[in-house]
């Protein structure tokens, strides 16, 4: 992917986030909307989708994969003003209706490309276990006043603007958001230097330092992204 | 993605329901006999709002799912505005060998259809799902057929957190309707219908069903005392009436789950069930189908798995 694609991608996902927020989408089905979102532009390229549609279309479409079901009235008038910010609200009116109808289109479109393959497993139930679970092991004081919880949350969320999840599994992800985490607050959990093996074999025995730290070189490439764009 | 529409012929239509249509068609690249469901589309302010949401879900569910007494889903396609899910084709479903009067049906062949649908409901359970549709016709949607007679009291009262023992009182209609060979609980109005349960079975008083005022819809009922279920069903053994008192408990918690079920004596003792192969079949012997290694009954019974589908039955 070029870093010109790189860079469209990462605003149609920010806007993704956006709207969805406004519609009151959850983590869960923000983070498929992005994902579908990302799946599309693999095998398609920007140069014959608007990835705005396709963006509005994952964010309905995950509504109903994710059991958080959205109007596509909602969804195309929020979307509208999102993108549109200086323009007058949507009216009810010609355009309404062709929105609707192209978003409506190509969300079997999207649907028949990814041959129906919606169900994803993501990492934030992964990453709540892990964090339920680590946290018993620091002193209650010190992980009060640590904000692990929220960092790791941000970046898990954050990584959705590229397409990580897609690529590798989700507790491995997960894995890798809470090891960053640790680096950025520059902690370690506790008694990590007396133990014989690292905390993060506990959660998954198939997961290697190796691998972590390519997740995390991914994660951080969005970073690097935000910088160069905004 | 066109050679789909191409790949399975159509061989004849099988049925017709409230939200799809089904056909008989073979898989051209293997040969196999298949069954197509094609959803529709439905009005045009229901197509504008895009795929039908409990389709969507139906499929989700059932990619996921794997399991000998629950229906495979082989193959989804789009054409068009279409959505079409392909399955495995099922001789019949239990609704048809029930009322067919040339079948007898031995003690053995009822707990291997029983056994059969607990077992697939078992799957579906410990992957937390609820079939929420499960009656004897569940391959085809036939109008006639009413989902009420299979309904629990919970949720006749209007019950809107529930669990696992709503399958589970489907399981034990089915189970009556098996040994009665007819509905057990035919009601023609939600009101008929909790009146005829308790009429068979007694109208519950609040120790036995603790909570049940406080449900959403609840009307006191006239107080019957219910027949013993030996005297409903004659022929039954003791470890029958066992499971069926279980599955027809009134209080929802007191109904046992299936995998408590699939451990009673029932299952444990003399006659065994009937193997898959050797059930019954619908319409005498025709011999058009050439597997009878399938277990074909049961497994559409489960059919619907997926779709939590209140109606859409397939």
């Amino acid at each position: 992917m070029g870093d010109s694609e790189a860079k469209v991608h990462f605003h149609v996902v920010r806007f993704i986030h956006e709207a969805g927020m406004k519609l009151h989408l959850k983590s869960i089905p923000l983070s498929t909307a992005s994902l579908i979102y990302h799946m599309f532009f693999q095998k398609n390229s920007l140069r014959e989708f608007d990835p705005y549609l396709i963006a509005t279309t994952a964010l309905y479409l995950s509504g109903k994969t994710e059991e958080a079901h959205v109007k596509l009235r909602d969804v195309i008038n929020v979307c509208y003003r999102t993108l549109h910010k200086t323009k007058p609200p949507l009216e009810m009116g010609e355009l309404f209706w062709a929105l609707r109808d192209s978003v409506s289109n190509c969300e079997l479109f999207i649907l028949r490309m990814l041959q129906f393959r919606v169900m994803l497993d993501h990492p934030h139930k992964y990453l709540l276990h892990y964090l339920k679970f680590i946290r018993d092991w620091f002193e209650p004081y010190k992980w009060d006043n640590l904000p692990i919880t929220r960092t790791a949350w941000a970046i898990l969320r954050d990584s959705y603007h590229g397409s990580v999840s897609l690529h590798y599994p989700a507790e491995h992800v997960a894995i890798a958001v809470l090891y960053l985490t640790f680096e950025s607050l520059g902690v370690e959990p506790p008694h990590t230097n007396v133990c014989r093996s690292p905390w993060w074999k506990v959660f998954a025995e198939d997961v290697t330092l190796e691998r972590i730290k390519s997740i995390i070189i991914e994660i951080t490439k969005t970073y690097e992204l935000e910088d160069s764009v905004s | 993605m066109e050679e789909k529409t191409k790949r399975y012929e159509k061989i004849e239509f099988l049925g017709e329901g409230q939200f799809a249509t089904v056909y008989k068609a073979r898989d051209t690249h293997t040969d196999d006999i298949v069954a197509v469901k094609k959803i529709k589309v439905g009005t045009r302010a229901e197509a504008a709002d895009g795929i039908n949401r409990t389709a969507l879900r139906e499929i989700k569910l059932l990619q996921e799912l794997s399991h000998r007494n629950i229906i495979g889903l082989l193959d989804v396609f789009g054409q068009r505005s279409n959505v079409s899910l392909v399955f495995d084709f099922m001789e019949t479903d239990l609704e048809v060998i029930i009322k067919d009067n040339s079948i007898v049906l031995t003690p053995a062949h009822t707990k291997s259809y029983i056994l059969q649908t607990l077992k697939g409901l078992e799957y579906l359970h410990t992957h937390w799902i609820l079939h929420r549709d499960l009656k004897p016709n569940n391959l085809l949607i036939n109008d006639k057929v009413v989902t009420r007679w299979y309904r629990c009291p919970e949720l006749l009262f209007g019950a809107r957190q529930y669990g696992t023992g709503i399958d589970m009182w489907a399981v034990g209609c089915i189970l009556a309707e098996l040994l009665l060979r007819t509905p057990f609980l035919p009601g023609d109005s939600d009101i008929d219908q909790l009146s005829r349960i308790f009429q068979a079975l007694g109208t519950p008083r609040d120790e036995d069903w603790p909570g049940i005022k406080a449900l959403p819809d609840f009307v006191q009922f006239k107080h019957f005392p219910g027949t013993p279920l030996r005297e409903i069903f004659i022929a039954a053994s003791d470890d029958l009436l066992e499971v069926l008192s279980k599955f027809l408990a009134m209080d929802p918690l007191k109904r046992c789950t299936s995998t408590e079920c699939l451990k009673m004596d029932y299952f444990k003792l003399k006659p065994y069930p009937t193997p898959g192969p050797q059930l019954p079949r619908a319409g005498g012997n025709q011999n058009n189908n050439k597997n009878p290694d399938r277990t074909s009954l049961k497994r559409k019974l489960e059919t619907d798995s997926g779709g939590l589908a209140k109606r859409l039955i397939f």
